[in-house]
């Protein structure tokens, strides 16, 4: 079976595609939103939402917009992982990318990822995982 | 032998002549008509290749940089398209683009740029450069969605992609290790004994050892993705993405050539113009498929009404229209195909307006096997159809191979 070897793998593209923080939310009633923009515009995306390793949204295809995790009374010491494959279609660039984001905690939250691929047709695989804590 | 030969010749021969009984000109001439694809830029000279194209605001801030030396310098020419309402926020995945929905921002384009030259051939002369500017725009009104073999080829990437998404969860040799701490971070979560301060020096250990360990799962499981069946899978699709469309359609284009020829910005005229309005049906050459044209041309570099030359381009302005539709059907044997074209310029009494008519037919009765018939009328009236219609039938057949005929 042959390998790709990992310096290579860096070699070939460009940008973090993995990302872990925390998100600060109050135990009370207030649902926690996110959204999720995979980029850049032309290019094809599928992603997978989970919490504590439960599938809240399954191969879900492009933006995510206003989806509600739960509240900050179900999230709390709870992990968000969200899985996202990105593939160049677009002719126009190379670029894919991933705009994250949280709102309903003690403030909003937003990390972009950015990764450059190779070739036409090649694809970028995202993680980003949260952890939601009422400690501060 | 002979005898064969004799008889394809004189076949041949009859052939030839029920040809020239029918004097229809069916060749298709309404690509004349059609818009330029950055009509801006082809008003003003300037090639394709020198078309500066930024994919957002950062790439066309370094474009601007280079062309203009870091700002210091003012290029001899310069110019970009532009599509600014794919810069914003708001992106569009690649499903977004199978409607109509987005149509007009995701469409619209606009080009301009500028030349500061001489004349051919003289071009860097100084006392002879004038600058002249363009603009052009373009956008969908109406875009139909992707056609079933588009739409067929979207869903086989995306379940390559879903392949993919689940080959990429697959827990590796670190991933124990990453659960490890996950499960000591909510254990931390849920602590109720240990001080604020301890809590928080505790949390931030934590999270190093999460965020690193976060990086060993992941960089594992990218290592295996590029030689994994569904990635080369995905790439193969999204390498070779058609992007056909079934339906209505109407585009709207438009340009324009501003001439400072003393160089003030006091004193411009409009040099050139141009506005095209493209509509029709788009069926990918099965069933029906229509198109139309409406065309106006100020200071056109041909009239296409007069093509003598009996007027001169200078401050004239022309409209054109043409259409045709194409019907094909009974698995292509039948196809019908007629086109109009309608030509004029605009406030002139020397030339009339006119126009042209073709419809032709044509039946494949056996393999190689035809039968055609045409019918006509040319800008100047004189209607083509071989005096009857029964000399207008052209009947071809093909001997020897089974290679179709076209």
């Amino acid at each position: 079976m042959s390998t790709t070897p990992l310096k290579k793998v860096f070699a070939d593209t460009t940008g973090k595609t993995n990302h872990y923080d925390e998100y600060k939310i109050d135990r009370n009633d207030t649902p926690i939103v996110m959204n999720l923009f995979p980029g850049t515009t032309g290019q094809s995306a599928v992603s997978d939402v989970i919490i504590d390793s439960s599938k809240k949204g399954s191969n879900i295809q492009g933006a995510i917009s206003n989806f509600t995790l739960g509240t900050g009374n179900t999230l709390v010491n709870r992990f968000l992982e969200v899985y996202t494959i990105i593939t160049d279609v677009s002719t126009v660039t190379n670029l894919t990318s991933l705009d994250f984001s949280l709102t309903g905690g003690s403030m909003p939250y937003r990390y972009k990822m950015e990764r450059t691929v190779q070739e036409q047709g090649d694809s970028a695989a995202y993680k980003i995982t949260i952890f939601f804590t009422d400690f501060s | 032998m002979k005898r064969i030969s004799f008889i394809v010749a004189i076949l041949a021969m009859l052939c030839l002549d029920l040809r020239a009984q029918l004097n229809v000109d069916t060749t298709i001439t309404l690509d004349v008509l059609k818009s330029p694809v950055s009509p801006a830029f082809n008003m003003l000279g300037i090639s394709t290749s020198a078309i500066e194209r930024p994919s957002d605001l950062n790439s066309f801030r370094l474009s601007v940089q280079n062309a203009t030396n870091n700002l210091t310098a003012i290029p001899n020419s310069y110019a970009f398209e532009i599509a600014p309402f794919l810069w914003g926020a708001k992106k569009y995945t690649l499903k977004d683009f199978d409607s109509s929905r987005h149509a007009f921002l995701q469409s619209f384009t606009i080009s301009a740029g500028f030349t500061h030259m001489g004349p051919e051939g003289q071009e860097d002369v100084d006392s002879l450069k004038t600058t002249k500017v363009a603009f052009g725009l373009k956008f969908s009104i109406i875009r139909p969605g992707w056609s079933a073999t588009t739409r067929k080829t979207y869903w086989a990437l995306i379940k390559a992609q879903e392949d993919l998404l689940q080959a990429y969860q697959v827990p590796n040799m670190y991933s124990d290790s990453l659960q490890y701490f996950k499960d000591l971070r909510v254990a931390l979560g849920r602590d109720t004994t240990l001080t604020r301060e301890e809590k928080r020096v505790r949390r931030d250990e934590l999270i190093r050892e999460l965020q690193r360990m976060e990086g060993l799962v992941d960089s594992i499981r990218q290592e295996g993705l590029p030689s994994s069946e569904p990635y080369q899978r995905a790439r193969a699709i999204a390498a070779a993405f058609p992007t056909e469309r079934k339906g209505v359609f109407l585009d709207f284009t438009t340009g324009m050539v501003a001439d400072f020829p003393d160089n003030r910005f006091d004193n411009s005229l409009i040099n050139k113009a141009g506005a095209w309005l493209t509509g029709g049906y788009e069926n990918g050459n099965k069933g029906i498929t229509s198109m139309f044209i409406a065309r106006y041309l100020y200071h056109p570099e041909v009239i296409f009404a007069d093509p003598a030359g009996k007027l001169s381009a200078d401050h004239a302005s022309t409209f054109d229209v043409g259409a045709r539709f194409l019907l094909s059907t009974l698995n292509d044997k039948f196809t019908l195909s007629g086109e109009a074209l309608y030509r004029s310029v605009i406030g002139n009494s020397v030339l009339d307006p006119s126009w042209r008519l073709v419809v032709s037919t044509e039946y494949e009765v056996a393999k190689n096997r035809k039968v055609t018939f045409s019918f006509g009328r040319n800008f100047d009236g004189a209607i083509s159809k071989g005096g009857n219609l029964i000399a207008a039938i052209n009947f071809i057949a093909g001997f020897g191979g089974e290679r179709k005929l076209r």
